[in-house]
């Protein structure tokens, strides 16, 4: 069984949502006005329904997950196209449809070795142009670490170049 | 992998990887070779047999080194080899994946349509765009600077080559465009790895395979670049 998290809906949205899990996938997710509530105990969930603006202020949590994760989208912040999401204009079809995927889907993050937190905030900070040392000083990381987050993002990802590093941070929605 | 000698047929290395078609082409030499050994060919043509070995035997085969390359003469004649090969990239090789990718970037599913919406291949297309311009700048330093230099003094070019810091001289050296090479295998990856939405299969496999042998061009004439002019220049 899935466990479900709600991260920063209003009332009226985690009320729709949760009958809506409940009534045709006999789920009852747990609600969580923000996510420092959840933050401790993340590990225990692995579907999550969030908020746009919850979703933007810890896209380096929900990004690799971004095939777990549907945005309540009441904002229009985020790169269409990353993630999964849910509008004001979306048929209740569509929504049952897009929480069964979500629901269905495997944890394909995993599986297809994408970048992990780290990965990505070192490609963020390659991809803005800055060097070796100035990453290591951002980040609080050596530069031998930084060099190897480097060889292994190129590995993963089949792109030694930086400007190739940006097309696929443009692509991802991490820049 | 062979190494071949004078005595080899010539026929025997365009057995073993056709990609030596255009290498051979740039010494106006085409195909219908006929039974000639190596030698035969290289003195009916007037070509320095030396010199046709180590270009043949350093682009198709990555361990070897020419031993042979000591002659002044030889500068001028990898000089002339690789003006062609940039001629070849710019004329023949750039041309033919624009019009695929022209073709493929208006194409989906056999009808006259865009790619989809949710295809990623117009930022594809916006790198090769990137690509292209670094590999035409390269070309434009190796006709316009590097090979007319090294051609008429060469202790000038000698003296540029190592003083990497003037502000005269291009960016990258006769025999440095490693970075191009990369972008240019980063392409293929995102075609590979990367590619998302609805495309014409055939048509992409007409890129890709194109973008492909300009790739492989580059990485082999690179091994000319560096186990051949590089040793020149520097002699």
């Amino acid at each position: 069984m899935r466990k479900v998290a709600i991260i920063g809906l209003s009332s009226l949205e985690s009320l729709a949502v949760r009958n809506i899990l409940e009534e045709h996938r006999h789920i009852i997710p747990d609600n969580f006005a923000d996510f420092s509530d959840i933050e401790t105990n993340l590990d225990d969930y692995d579907r999550f329904i969030v908020s746009s603006d919850q979703t933007l202020a810890h896209l380096d949590f929900f990004l690799p997950k971004k095939s777990r994760v549907i945005v309540i989208a009441s904002t229009s912040g985020l790169q269409s196209g990353t993630f999964q999401t849910i509008g004001r204009n979306t048929d209740l079809t569509d929504i049952i449809s897009i929480f069964d995927t979500l629901l269905d889907n495997g944890n394909d993050d995993e599986k297809n070795g994408e970048l992990t937190t780290r990965e990505i905030e070192v490609l963020k900070e390659l991809v803005s142009g800055i060097t070796v040392k100035e990453i290591a000083d951002r980040l609080c990381i050596s530069s031998s670490t930084v060099i190897t987050h480097r060889k292994n993002i190129s590995a993963k990802l089949g792109i030694r170049s930086v400007s190739g590093l940006s097309l696929y941070a443009v692509m991802h929605g991490i820049v | 992998m062979a190494v071949y000698t004078k005595d080899s047929k010539l026929s025997e290395p365009i057995f073993e990887d056709p990609s030596i078609v255009p290498v051979i082409n740039r010494f106006g030499i085409f195909l219908g070779v006929g039974d000639d050994r190596i030698l035969d060919s290289c003195e009916r043509k007037g070509i320095d047999p030396d010199f046709f070995l180590a270009v043949i035997n350093t682009y198709l085969n990555p361990d070897y080194f020419p031993e042979r390359i000591v002659e002044r003469t030889h500068l001028s004649m990898v000089i002339d080899y690789l003006e062609k090969t940039d001629q070849y990239y710019s004329c023949i090789q750039l041309p033919n994946i624009d019009r695929h990718f022209n073709i493929l970037l208006h194409k989906r599913g056999g009808m006259e349509q865009c790619a989809s919406k949710e295809s990623n291949l117009h930022l594809l297309n916006d790198f090769y765009r990137e690509v292209k311009q670094d590999l035409e700048t390269l070309i434009d330093n190796d006709l316009k600077y590097w090979f007319p230099l090294l051609k008429s003094n060469r202790m000038a070019a000698l003296e540029q080559i190592s003083n990497t810091d003037s502000s005269d001289m291009p960016q990258s050296l006769p025999y440095d465009n490693s970075g191009t090479e990369d972008k240019i295998r980063d392409l293929i990856s995102f075609f590979v790895i990367h590619l998302k939405g609805e495309y014409d299969h055939n048509l992409c496999v007409a890129v890709i395979s194109a973008i492909n042998t300009l790739e492989k061009d580059i990485r082999q004439n690179n091994r000319i670049r560096d186990r051949i002019l590089k040793p020149l220049c520097e002699k």
